[in-house]
Parts: structure tokens; C-alpha cells; sequence
């Protein structure tokens, strides 16, 4: 489903005395359907710049990343549009839209590709169920906890039916007891038969998990294991 | 399409009617250049009626002598009135030079008095020359010099006003144009001004527009967002001036009145109201669309 090809990101420094970075060095990998794929590394491994390439947020500086057997950045505008549209994506500061409800974050996608009103708020109420959040549609991000707040960007990442979820770091501003709850949740959607690529630092989740982890040190693909476990 | 379009405009005062503070402030930033127009739009009618009052009482009166004949006068009264740039140019004869003063003057026993004493009619008939600019004067002197006029010419009274004429023109046409140039300063100042708070304000959603592009919006339907609530804050600001401009006309009528006579602000206000409109829904619109449009580029690169 996605698949990196001898991928090399370098970002230029910004100032004469700097160095430039290399973010991702050579790096090669793919992620088949329905697979639960863990990205395992330290700050600074290159996890959250993989994520950002997936999504189009950057260009490679060498090397090709496909979806679906599709070169991503031979798509043009409506293309890198409806290849996002296809993608859930769940970031570490959860990224909400602070003037929307609950119910009008995660409905937000759908009226983006022009579902119908009905079909939309039928969906909302379904994934609010799914996320344990029906009695929070109508309050706004800055009335949730971090754990609440982590589920509407899910439910939002779902919403859509996309077909891959990338979630970066979902559990790194909550406690453990809200960390639990998110891994659940993602496992079941994967159950559901999404691919889920999971981006994190955490060995315990890791080590729970027992899924395929890729292991990322100093922008290289040093470990690539099925049901593998922390090992940095 | 129609669904895209209704849910952008939908989106646009969802975001503008639960940002009320901001959108306040933009609304009132955005009023600056649009009273500032407003002002410019009744100043020019003054100052052109101050200009025209005064350039007026510029003019050159040509006195005849008791022995010129009236067909003559009137004849060079159509000579004078046909030099390109003179406006007006009256005829006043002895007689009714004479009913003019006594008429003036008729509560004065002294002057009627004297007036009798005279025995007669110690008038000349006249003529007054107006011309729109102080070099047509001049051509009017000239004419008024040939041989065939010096027997029929007793004063004309140009040469101890010229000075004074020409300071008028002089003065009034820098007055329009330091007016013109101040008013393009401060409306480019004030439309910059406007510009900024409004790109600021987007610059501090710059999160949200990534988060939208990240889902999967297009930039135009990201954009089209601001660029409803920038169009939403222009017709708002313009609305509100209109109100203020009201308001200052009914007010300020009747004393702009008597400190100007002539000037009826109110009457000119309502006789101008559509053209008034159009003006400030232009600019509105225009700040609006504008900088939601420029601000927005910036971010949407993603």
C-alpha cells in the first residue's frame, strides 16, 4: 500500500555556521493492506518527517514514495487533495479546529469532499459512539481533556473511511491511563482492516503491541521485525 | 459545486460569528480608509464651493464714461463674453446703478440725502467680467486697451485688484492640490494599516489552514473561507460608516450652514446617497477580498 523507495530527506541549513540534516537516509520499506506497522525511534529519528512525506507536506530529496502503486509526487494539486482524503492522519498536538464543535471536527473531512448533510451528521453520530465521546458534540476543543481531545482527532481520522490512519505520536502528551485507551482504539480499528502505521518513542507500547515494528536511528532503517519489540 | 460553494460561505460566518472580538476589530481597522474616503467625498464638494465662492468675488469692473453710447456697451459686452474662459459678464446701465444704491441705502438719510444734493445721477454704467482663471483678466485688460474702446472707458478697476486676483487662483489651486496629495497619503497609509491587522489575523490561524489542507481541502476551499469573511468585515465596515455619515450630516448641517453659506450638507448627502454607497461597499469589498486573499497565499503553500 505504501511503499518508500530509497528515500533521502535532507533539510539545508539556514544559516552559514550550521550544518545541513539529514532526516532520512536511504531509507526503504513498504506497508502491505491491513497491516499494523509501528515506527520506532528517538527524537530526531526521522519518524514524524516519514509521516510528513506520506502526506505530501514535503518532497523527498532523493528516492520515490508510492500509494497505492501511485508515485505521490507526480500527483498534481486535486490529486495530493484526494490522496490526503484516502489518509487519517493523527498528530501529537491533535490538531483540532478551535471555532468547531466536536461534531463539526470530525464532520469536517466529509464536508470537504462533499458528503451530504444527512450522511454527515449519521457518521458523526456513529464514530462519536465508536470513541465513547456522544455526550461531546457539541462542546469545543478547549473545553476537553488531552485523552478526549486525542479521540476526536481519531474519530475525525475515521470518519471518511480512509484507508491507511498514520498517527504520530497519538499517545505523547497523555498519561497512561488515556495511552491505553488510544492503543485500544487503534487496534480496533486495524481489526476493522485499516492500515495503521503508528509513529512513537514509547517502549511499552511498543512492547505491548507485539506488531511488525521498523526501527529508525539517525534517519536509517536499522531493524525491520515482525511482532518486534523496543529495542534501541 | 453549489454544495462546495454553500458550505465555504456557511464555514466563512461560522468562523467570523465565533471570533466575535476579532472580527470587531477588523471591522472597525477596515472603517479607517472607508470614513477617510467618505471624508474626502463631502471635502471636495466644500472645497470646490469655497474655491468657485471665492474665485467669484475675483472680477474686474469696466466703467464708462456719461457720453458712450448703450448699443456700443452692449456690443462689447458680447465681445468680452465670447473670449474663451469668461464666464459672466453683467451689464449694469446708470439707472439702475442709481436704483441699486438707493434701494441699498434707503435707511440712511445721510447718503439720500447727499444723494440728492448731487443733482443727477453720479453713476457710470458698468461692466463686471468673471472668468475662471486670472490670465483671462488679463486678455480682458487688453481688449479694454485697443483705441477703439478709450473713448467709451472710463476705469477699469483690474489693475488695483490684480494682485489680489491672482493670490485667489494661486492660493485655491494649491489648497486642491496639497488637499489631493495629503488625502492619497493618509488613505494609502490607512489602507496599509488595514492590510496588516487583517493579515495578522489570519497569520494567527495559519494552524488551522494547514489542519484544513491536511484532511484534504483544497486551497480554494480554504480560502474561500477568508475571503467570505473579509468580504463579510467590508460590507459590515461600510454599513457602519454610513450610518456615521448620517449621523455627522443631519448633525452638523444646520452649523456647517451658517459658518457656509450655501453649504447644505444633509441636502448634499442625500443627493449623493447611492454614489456614497457604491463608494464604500467598493472599498469594503475590495480591503476585504484583498487582504484575505494576500494573507492566505502565504499559507497555503502547503
Amino acid at each position: 500500500m505504501i511503499k518508500f523507495d530509497n528515500i533521502t530527506k535532507i533539510y539545508p541549513a539556514r544559516s552559514r555556521d550550521a550544518k545541513h540534516t539529514v532526516a532520512l537516509d536511504s531509507v526503504s520499506f513498504e506497508v502491505g493492506q491491513g497491516e499494523f506497522v509501528s515506527i520506532v525511534g528517538r527524537s530526531g529519528a526521522g519518524k514524524t518527517t516519514t509521516f510528513r512525506l506520506i502526506l505530501a507536506e514535503e518532497k523527498p530529496t532523493m528516492g520515490s514514495i508510492s500509494f497505492k502503486d501511485r508515485d505521490i509526487y507526480k500527483l498534481k494539486g486535486g490529486g495530493v487533495n484526494k490522496l490526503r482524503r484516502c489518509i487519517g492522519a493523527v498528530f501529537q498536538d491533535y490538531k483540532l479546529l478551535p471555532n468547531m464543535t466536536v461534531a463539526e471536527n470530525i464532520g469536517y473531512v466529509m464536508k470537504v469532499i462533499g458528503s451530504p448533510d444527512e450522511e454527515i451528521a449519521r457518521d458523526v453520530s456513529r464514530i462519536l459512539e465508536i470513541v465513547e465521546l456522544e455526550g461531546k458534540a457539541n462542546n469545543f476543543p478547549s473545553e476537553l481533556s488531552g485523552g478526549e481531545s486525542q479521540r476526536v482527532a481519531i474519530a475525525r481520522a475515521l470518519i471518511h473511511r480512509p484507508e491507511v490512519v498514520l498517527a504520530d505520536e497519538p499517545t505523547g502528551n497523555l498519561d497512561p491511563y488515556h495511552t491505553l485507551d488510544i492503543l485500544k482504539l487503534l487496534l480496533k480499528i486495524n481489526e476493522m482492516g485499516t492500515t495503521v502505521v503508528l509513529a512513537t518513542h514509547n517502549r511499552d507500547i511498543i512492547n505491548k503491541l507485539k506488531k511488525r515494528v521498523v526501527t529508525l536511528e539517525k534517519g536509517k532503517v536499522v531493524r525491520d521485525e515482525e511482532k518486534g519489540r523496543f529495542a534501541l | 459545486m453549489f454544495v462546495s460553494l454553500r458550505r465555504v460561505i456557511g464555514l466563512g460566518w461560522q468562523n467570523l460569528a465565533r471570533d466575535g472580538g476579532i472580527a470587531v476589530a477588523n471591522i472597525f481597522i477596515m472603517m479607517i480608509p472607508i470614513l477617510l474616503a467618505t471624508s474626502l467625498f463631502f471635502i471636495k464638494d466644500i472645497s470646490a464651493f469655497l474655491v468657485s465662492t471665492l474665485r467669484e468675488k475675483a472680477d474686474i469692473s469696466v466703467y464708462f464714461n456719461d457720453s458712450a453710447n448703450e448699443d456700443d456697451i452692449l456690443k462689447l459686452q458680447s465681445t468680452i463674453s465670447q473670449i474663451q474662459g469668461v464666464q459672466k459678464v453683467d451689464y449694469v446701465s446708470k439707472d439702475n446703478a442709481f436704483d441699486a444704491f438707493s434701494n441699498r441705502h434707503q435707511a440712511d438719510p445721510t447718503l439720500m440725502e447727499a444723494l440728492q444734493q448731487v443733482n443727477g445721477n453720479p453713476f457710470l454704467a458698468s461692466l463686471t467680467v468673471r472668468a475662471a482663471d486670472s490670465d483671462q483678466y488679463n486678455t480682458v485688460e487688453k481688449l479694454l486697451s485697443n483705441d477703439q474702446y478709450k473713448g467709451m472707458v472710463n476705469k477699469v478697476n483690474y489693475s488695483e485688484k490684480k494682485d489680489v486676483i491672482t493670490k485667489i487662483f494661486s492660493l485655491t489651486d494649491q489648497v486642491t492640490r496639497i488637499g489631493v496629495i495629503l488625502f492619497a497619503i493618509l488613505g494609502v497609509i490607512s489602507t496599509l494599516v488595514t492590510f496588516n491587522t487583517v493579515r495578522l489575523a489570519i497569520i494567527n490561524r495559519r494552524e488551522e489552514i494547514e489542519v484544513q489542507r491536511l484532511v484534504g481541502a483544497s486551497a480554494w476551499f480554504v480560502r474561500g473561507q477568508f475571503l467570505v469573511e473579509g468580504l463579510t468585515f467590508g460590507v459590515l465596515a461600510a454599513a457602519f460608516c454610513l450610518m456615521i455619515a448620517a449621523l455627522v450630516c443631519w448633525y452638523a448641517s444646520p452649523s456647517l450652514g451658517v459658518l457656509i453659506p450655501g453649504v447644505n450638507l444633509w441636502v448634499n448627502f442625500m443627493a449623493s446617497v447611492w454614489s456614497l454607497i457604491g463608494i464604500q461597499l467598493g472599498i469594503g469589498a475590495f480591503l476585504g477580498i484583498t487582504s484575505g486573499l494576500f494573507a492566505t497565499n502565504k499559507y497555503l503553500k502547503i
